[in-house]
């Protein structure tokens, strides 16, 4: 039974990466940092007097559905109680595959929504980050995937929509790490997001799981 | 640089938690700029096509979006002419998919919270008083801020006095109407109001009605104390994390700070709203502390005196019964507690008598002179006069003398009963036996266990359940959650025992 005169914050955590070849050095820094990746998230809390009762983290790597290229899906893992699990996932995760420049990006940010989403708690985080060095294909290009959006509207609605989605409508928050490409200003277009641009040529140097964590923390 | 709605940018927008900000210059006037993160104004018709459910939902949730804030905005206009710390919204726009709220860029330096607590008190003071003026234009105007925290504060110098400015009213909203869903509701826990706590956590919208503007008072009771010892206000240790609004007044941590400051603080962090001062008498309470005053908090034992109607009253343990000149003064000799007027200031007995006249009865109720001569072990109480005796009904005291019944203070009707070795009767004129209910926190939790108060024995069932290395208080066959500390102490002044959930008896180390 609820205790209602609690009050706790549960904070849900989807990092979406790109894992095609180009994305090795980012991959990197994401098998460097898991292990301490909640001890860092913890510090930036605490920093902003917020206290997490509950943590979750999945991983949802990306490459080119349009070719085959399935997406590589964690489960949840409790943090800091399985942190060893979730490294031992991207320590796995391989830079590979991508084929031409576009990514199916938003297949998997569809797929990001889609998941089940911590529903307990006084107050609810919902934090999707997305980081690429490519521009996004369109929902619908891909045909691994029947049950993921077939349009832009569609996928709109999934984000927007209270009953659509199974994110909470005022607890979700969107950011993406992306290329200045047209393929991404539906971001801004869209409640609750951040969209800051990098630079492929620059092997996306402007991005750090600081950055990341740093964000995850301020939404809280 | 870009240009948005005429106003010129002065830079790149920068991302922070909730959305973006720039500068902008617009008409020679500098301008702070915020793009909202929601909601968002669907007009690109790739992604909101025209017609479609979710268009339409996105349009009428900016309508009212747009409707609600025009509103607070003129409210806020008003508030400002009241109160020129307020950096209130001067502008209020959207552009393509995005809304905009400019107001007045704040120029010079700000003090940062940590140099607060190091200037002079009488600067803390002046900062104090005059950010209470800011709270009370925004009541005013039936406004409240809703995020206050030491970011949302600037404090400037200007003509030679630091001035609180306060900004950024993004997510300000009417009294009695917070956001409807709970988790649209910002602000920072640890600033949080019971009555705003209590909102979020029950998910109730139709709690609303109890965010009023108090919960800014409670706030800015959190505030000042950052201000004046350079230290976050926190609960007394406890295990697990609690936030001030999840406990009693006196049950924070005030260290640093004075008796005098931390009456003000008692005052404005009463848990029931209506309890706590109006921002407008915030500044006269300041003052008051700063000439060496208390402030009267209902949850201070005292005996008040209001001037005002010349009435008497007699504060215990967070209840205030009317009282007579004696009782008061008897009551006062008795328990050691102060006679203070609503400004805290001490008052004499020659200053009552002057007041009330010598032996005049006044006050709310008027009942038989407290016993005289010795009390306490040594004189054996009198013996019963007839029928007369004390009456419990519906938890209220009185005495039945001589036929004739008066309400009466309950501690007063029990040290009367005893002096006289009258019965205490329920009004079916049995002894009544169900204990009186323990205070309680609005959030559930029993009162703290008082030192002096012998422990009641435990209601039949009653007992504290350990799983899983948590702590519930199981009162009345009602489970609540509580910090390991505070269950232990509750346990052992009740007679609790520990359990665990198979029901067998658990033996604390």
């Amino acid at each position: 039974m609820a205790d209602d005169q609690e009050f706790d914050i549960n904070l849900d955590i989807v990092l979406c990466m790109d894992a095609t070849g180009s994305m090795h050095y980012m991959l990197d820094k994401v098998k460097a940092s898991a292990l301490s990746f909640f001890d860092n998230l913890k510090v930036e809390l605490d920093a902003k007097h917020r206290h997490v009762e509950e943590t979750r983290i999945k991983v949802i790597a990306f490459r080119d559905m349009t070719i085959g290229e399935p997406n590589e899906v964690s489960g949840w893992f409790n943090l800091p109680a399985q942190s060893a699990d979730y490294k031992a996932f991207v320590d796995r995760l391989v830079a590979r595959g991508g084929g031409d420049g576009p990514e199916t990006a938003i297949d998997a940010l569809s797929l990001a929504m889609a998941q089940d989403w911590v529903k307990t708690g006084s107050k609810r985080r919902h934090v999707i980050v997305l980081w690429t060095d490519a521009p996004t294909k369109l929902p619908g290009e891909q045909k691994m995937d029947d049950q993921l959006p077939k349009t832009m509207p569609e996928f709109v609605k999934m984000w927007q929509d209270p009953q659509e989605a199974k994110m909470d409508p005022n607890a979700k928050r969107l950011a993406v790490w992306a290329p200045n490409d047209d393929s991404w200003t539906f971001v801004e277009a869209m409640e609750n997001t951040s969209y800051q641009e990098v630079s492929p040529d620059k092997e996306l140097d402007e991005l750090s799981m600081d950055l990341v964590i740093k964000f995850i923390a301020e939404s809280v | 640089m870009a240009s948005i709605n005429g106003y010129e940018l002065e830079s790149d927008w920068t991302n922070v938690a909730r959305g973006a900000f720039a500068y902008g210059k617009k008409g020679g006037k500098r301008y702070f700029m915020k793009r909202l993160p929601s909601p968002t104004y669907p007009d690109n018709p790739a992604l909101f096509p025209p017609g479609t459910e979710t268009t339409r939902r996105c349009q009428a949730q900016c309508a009212k979006f747009e409707k609600e804030f025009n509103e607070k905005m003129k409210a806020l206009k008003t508030a400002r002419a009241k109160c020129d710390l307020l950096v209130q919204p001067e502008d209020f726009f959207h552009v393509k998919s995005k809304y905009y709220i400019v107001s007045d860029a704040v120029e010079g330096s700000c003090l940062d919270p940590d140099e607060i607590c190091k200037l002079p008190q009488s600067d803390r003071y002046s900062i104090m008083k005059d950010f209470a003026e800011s709270l009370a234009a925004l009541e005013s105007v039936n406004i409240i801020h809703g995020d206050i925290k030491p970011s949302n504060v600037l404090i400037v110098k200007r003509d030679g006095r630091y001035r609180p400015l306060l900004i950024d009213f993004d997510d300000c909203y009417f009294s009695g109407r917070p956001p409807e869903n709970t988790e649209a509701t910002v602000g920072s826990p640890e600033f949080y109001s019971p009555e705003l706590g209590s909102y979020i956590s029950k998910k109730d919208p139709s709690r609303g009605g109890m965010v009023t503007c108090a919960s800014d008072v409670f706030a800015a009771a959190i505030l000042f104390f950052q201000y004046q010892t350079g230290e976050a206000l926190r609960p007394k240790k406890t295990d697990g994390h609690v936030y001030p609004f999840q406990v009693f007044p006196d049950d924070m941590e005030y260290c640093g700070a004075d008796e005098g400051f931390v009456s003000l603080m008692k005052a404005m962090l009463e848990v029931k709203a209506e309890d706590r001062p109006k921002a407008k008498d915030v500044p006269g309470l300041i003052s008051t502390v700063e000439k060496g005053g208390r402030v009267t908090s209902k949850t201070s034992d005292m005996i008040l005196l209001r001037r005002e109607d010349r009435k008497l009253y007699i504060i215990k343990g967070g209840r205030r019964m009317s009282a007579t000149k004696s009782s008061a003064i008897e009551y006062s000799a008795k328990y050691g507690l102060d006679i203070v007027d609503e400004g805290g200031e001490k008052v004499t007995e020659e200053e009552l008598n002057a007041i009330f006249g010598k032996d005049k009865v006044t006050g709310c109720t008027d009942y038989p002179k407290p016993p005289t001569g010795p009390t306490g072990p040594d004189k054996p109480p009198a013996p019963p006069a007839g029928e007369d005796y004390v009456l419990v009904k519906d938890d209220k005291y009185f005495l039945v003398i001589g036929g004739k019944r008066k309400s009466a203070p309950k501690s007063y009707a029990l040290e009367y009963a005893k002096e006289h070795g009258l019965e205490i009767r329920d009004d079916d004129g049995d002894t009544p036996s169900k204990p009186a209910p323990p205070d309680r926190h609005p959030l559930g939790m029993p009162a703290p266990p008082s030192p002096d108060a012998p422990p009641a024995p435990p209601t039949c069932g009653d007992y504290v359940l350990v799983k899983d290395g948590k702590y519930f208080l199981v009162i009345g066959g009602k489970r609540k959650s509580a910090p390991k500390s505070y269950a232990i102490e509750y346990a052992k002044d009740k007679g609790l025992e520990f359990r665990d959930e198979a029901g067998n008896k658990i033996t604390m180390d």
